[in-house]
């Protein structure tokens, strides 16, 4: 029989004829395994569940940013090339890109815009010249649009607040000074999105002066545009307001959330490694005259090493083996409602890293008593004398003239 | 049976390796465990004690998910409407420093109305059932709304460079009820260490510490932190018995945190400065919902009697071989009132009597910072909508992320910068605690476990020369329980030790800290001595079953 059949042969009949030990390690090692993937599993789940619950948009279609120009308007088409150099030329191709002329006033509850919708030009030439539309901030309207300049539609929010309806006369103070402003309220939007710039921003329509003059944009930037927009001008010349994304947003609060639920789990399943440590020293200890044996047989430490290491591995592979199932009929009933997995990727992914997690924690927890079978001699083992890894006294002294081969 | 005993103990000190090595574990059991348990504890006084003290109690209760808890997400997991709000500028609360990016950048919550507008409550019964729960929680003294509004317009005069007289403006300030630990007059014993400090000369910007010459801080920082007057003819702070008088004092360092000013002294005469205040009328619907309107202001005029600066903590960093310190000044852009003289400004902007007051956030004051986080949690199961957070952890959460005072000397590249909503974890440290808790309990009964396997032909020789299998038990017992007690005593003592300097700062009475010890150790001999006698027992009758005969064949 060849050496390797030889520990082949004896890893197995040491895993049969010890039922307890095996029993004790492949139930721990199964229930780690199925723990931690299904806790990694459940984690998973939970951050999605959270994301999905936020609404995804906080302005207009996929924009993040608002500029504003107080005191100022610029010529829609004319300040392209500006945009163009500072942002772009893809700002112009934004989903959503919207501007308009807006006015400050003091309202109800503080600072709140009156915006006049402007014209897009999405080239250099004057027919591709588009309104922009009052419809573009609200999902749904109670009453209609403004088609005068002192008309208004405020925002849902504001007008429950401010008790406006319908019908209800709004006076406004300009920031800038002068005489206050009265309007009349022809509707209640719903603000598209959950941007909050929606909660004090007044549509009204545009003025016969008005023109192409434009102020006030919606647009998507990046930090590197921010900086650009910024850079040189008078913070006081220029408003750049930029939304975080609250899908990301509720990404990272529900990480953080149910981070510690996770790092439990993992911490958890360490107690697996320290659980293998113990169960490995007592077995050390109830098999010494065993290995003795082995020893007096003519195996060496490596063989010794392989005949245990075997008996652990057959033990962590039948316990990925039973664990699979088990960890699929609880993730399906239990952490995925019934449903059948959409997506394998999603739910093996944690069973594997649950699976190299568990066999790295294993081979460290043994490292220890089977470090000391295999450096143990014969006549340690059948003695009963101490085995040191590293002996004392040649750690701290160094040779003795006594430790000489004579 | 004394001889049993006598031998118990003379065996562990005879194999003292064996015996160390079961101390040694049982040691790191029990600190484990011991850890566990005191994890949750509280904070000493001096934690925080400057931010504590400007906003008068150790506990913010805000309004919904500025601190979410795991519960929170969960929940608006499974109800959806998530989506992300801005605070108003004219929201005054601690969240205007301490998460400024909740005004710019905006923050989640599943609030149907988005984030609060005029005061974090909705009514004036909400408001009162709120702080009825709360002033029922175990532990909270005292709670204290934080109210304040917002200043449309305003200003104040100032020496400017040359001694021109400079208009410093008051725009986007609030008027805020003092609390009243600060007020000059108050009880040493009332104000505890949240009282008003010395007044005080202005310390220098920045103190150099050589570390190569051995220098510390303690050294060379003369001043102290705190909420104090600066040393000014003429300024004071509000007294008790300021009362309903329109008395204000402003924080010094948020008018003049413009430097290009040149300015650092607000003109103050013998009877203070008039100053004209814009503020928002209050309009107030029949169902006690409340609102500013900013297009029909009122103007209310309050003297200034004094100025306060907020020296909240020192900012370091390492220059070679010298360590630089920045004195930081919570610029907080607050006037301070008396309660009664802001409640009669409520009125003059249109508040009627019994109507909400606009509060944006709530400060509770504990007994002591010993169960400071204990509280926090039973607060945020006795009013779930809302976040509560002690200050000493909204402190160390902003100070993490380079808030809530301006840098100005510290280069940009070492400052922090961070930003990002808050969570609350909120099972962190029970599970970690049970983690550790079951670490310990491993540990103690495989240690157990192991001496006694270890012995099974001692055993049995002992068996061989008379003894009875429950007396070769006892003897063995009386060995682990020895070395065990000593082991937990070691382990105990470090792990209490840790929390030593939290309970003894904090002063609590002889009784309750003996209580709260006792309880603990009570607990830790459980984990660790109680699962180490338990684990030992299976193995003892299993090695006690041998016979002579079959230990002296080595028969295992």
């Amino acid at each position: 029989m060849s050496r390797s059949r030889t520990v082949s042969s004896l890893a197995s009949r040491n895993t049969l004829r010890s039922p307890g030990r095996t029993a004790v390690l492949f139930l721990l090692l199964t229930a780690a395994i199925v723990g931690r993937s299904t806790a990694a599993l459940a984690v998973q789940g939970l951050c999605h569940k959270a994301t999905a619950a936020v609404e995804g948009e906080a302005l207009l279609g996929a924009t993040n940013c608002t500029i504003f120009f107080p005191g100022v308007s610029y010529n829609a088409k004319a300040i392209q090339p500006y945009f163009t150099r500072t942002l772009g030329r893809t700002y112009l191709a934004q989903q959503g890109f919207w501007n308009a002329l807006a006015e400050r006033y003091w309202g109800p509850g503080g600072l709140v815009t009156v915006l006049r919708p402007g014209p897009l030009y999405r080239d250099s030439r004057a027919s591709a010249k588009v309104q922009c539309p009052p419809s573009a901030l609200a999902k749904g309207i109670e009453g209609r649009y403004p088609a005068a300049p002192d008309e208004v539609a405020v925002p849902a929010p504001l007008a429950s607040e401010a008790g406006l309806k319908v019908g209800s006369r709004l006076e406004l103070l300009p920031v800038a000074g002068g005489a206050p402003a009265t309007f009349t309220v022809t509707g209640i939007y719903i603000p598209r999105g959950s941007g909050p710039f929606h909660e004090s921003a007044l549509v009204s329509a545009a003025t016969p002066e008005q023109g192409d003059e434009v102020n006030f944009f919606v647009v998507r930037l990046d930090e590197g545009a921010v900086g650009r927009l910024l850079s040189g001008r008078d913070p006081a010349s220029v408003e750049v307001v930029t939304y975080a994304d609250p899908v990301e947003s509720m990404e990272l609060l529900a990480r953080a959330a149910y981070g510690a639920k996770a790092a439990v789990a993992e911490t958890g399943v360490s107690l697996a490694g320290v659980v293998v440590l113990v169960v490995l020293l007592v077995a050390f200890i109830e098999r010494r005259r065993e290995v003795t044996v082995y020893k007096m047989v003519g195996m060496d430490g490596a063989s010794i090493l392989r005949v245990l290491a075997t008996e652990l591995a057959v033990i962590l592979v039948t316990a990925d083996a039973v664990a699979a199932p088990v960890y699929r009929l609880v993730a399906t009933r239990l952490v995925l409602d019934g449903q059948a997995a959409a997506s394998g990727t999603a739910l093996w992914s944690p069973f594997l890293t649950s699976v190299l997690w568990t066999a790295a924690v294993v081979a460290l927890g043994a490292s220890y008593p089977l470090a000391l079978t295999s450096v143990a001699t014969a006549g340690q083992l059948s003695s009963g004398s101490r085995i040191y890894l590293i002996r004392r006294r040649q750690l701290l002294r160094g040779w003795t003239d006594d430790d000489l081969p004579r | 049976m004394m001889p049993l005993v006598q031998l118990g103990l003379v065996n562990a000190l005879r194999n003292s390796g064996r015996s160390l090595l079961t101390v040694v574990a049982m040691a790191v059991a029990a600190f484990l465990a011991t850890s566990s348990i005191t994890a949750s504890e509280g904070h000493t006084p001096q934690r925080a004690w400057e931010y504590r003290s400007y906003l008068g109690g150790d506990i913010l209760v805000y309004p919904q998910w500025v601190w979410p808890t795991e519960g929170d997400i969960s929940v608006a997991a499974e109800s959806g409407g998530v989506r992300l709000v801005r605070l108003r500028p004219s929201f005054g609360s601690p969240l205007y420093y301490f998460h400024p990016d909740f005004y710019s950048r905006g923050y989640l919550t599943p609030d149907p109305d988005g984030a609060p507008k005029y005061s974090m409550f909705d009514t004036p019964a909400d408001m009162a059932e709120t702080l009825e729960a709360l002033e029922l929680v175990d532990g909270v003294t005292a709670v204290v709304p934080y109210t304040c509004v917002p200043v449309i317009r305003g200003e104040v005069r100032a020496a400017g460079r040359g001694g021109k007289t400079v208009a410093l403006p008051l725009d986007g300030f609030f008027l805020r009820a003092c609390p009243p630990n600060l007020l000059e007059g108050t009880s040493p014993e009332q104000a505890g260490e949240l009282g008003l400090a010395e007044p005080q000369r202005d310390p220098p910007p920045t103190v150099t510490v050589s570390r190569a010459a051995g220098q510390t801080f303690g050294e060379v920082a003369t001043w102290h932190g705190g909420v104090y007057t600066p040393s000014q003819a003429g300024s004071r702070f509000l007294r008790e018995d300021d009362a309903g008088r329109l008395v204000a004092v402003v924080n010094r360092r948020a008018l003049i945190g413009r430097q290009d000013l040149g300015t650092t002294t607000v003109l103050l005469g013998s009877e203070g400065q008039k100053v004209r205040l814009t503020l928002p009328r209050i309009v107030t619907a029949p169902d006690g919902r409340a609102h500013y309107d900013f297009a029909h202001p009122v103007e209310v005029e309050v003297n200034l009697v004094g100025v306060y600066d907020v020296a909240s903590r020192v900012h370091a960093w390492v220059q070679g071989d010298t360590v630089i310190y920045e004195q930081l000044y919570l610029e907080a852009p607050e006037i301070l009132m008396p309660r009664p003289a802001l409640e009669r400004v409520l009125g003059l902007m249109g508040l009627p009597p019994g109507g909400l007051e606009p509060a944006g956030a709530l400060v509770l004051r504990v007994e002591n910072q010993l169960k400071v986080e204990r509280v926090v949690e039973e607060v945020r199961q006795s009013v779930p909508g809302l976040s509560a957070v002690s200050v000493a952890e909204e402190a160390a959460f902003a100070n993490a992320h380079g808030l809530p005072e301006k840098t100005y000397v510290c280069p940009q590249r070492r400052r922090p910068f961070l930003s990002s909503q808050p969570v609350v974890p909120a099972a962190k440290q029970g599970l970690f605690g049970l983690t550790l808790f079951a670490f310990a309990g491993i540990a103690a009964a495989g240690n157990a476990t192991l001496v006694v396997l270890s012995r099974r032909t001692e055993f049995a020789v002992l068996k061989a020369v008379g003894l009875r299998s429950w007396e070769v038990a006892l003897m063995v017992m009386v060995e682990l329980l020895t070395l065990g007690s000593l082991g937990l005593a070691a382990g105990f003592a470090a792990g209490e030790a840790a929390v030593l300097p939290v309970r003894l700062a904090n002063t609590a009475a002889a009784g309750t800290l003996a209580r709260d010890v006792l309880r603990d150790l009570g607990l830790v001999a459980a984990a660790t001595l109680g699962t180490s006698a338990l684990a030992a027992l299976v193995p003892m009758a299993r090695s006690l079953r041998i016979t002579v005969a079959e230990a002296m064949r080595g028969d295992e």
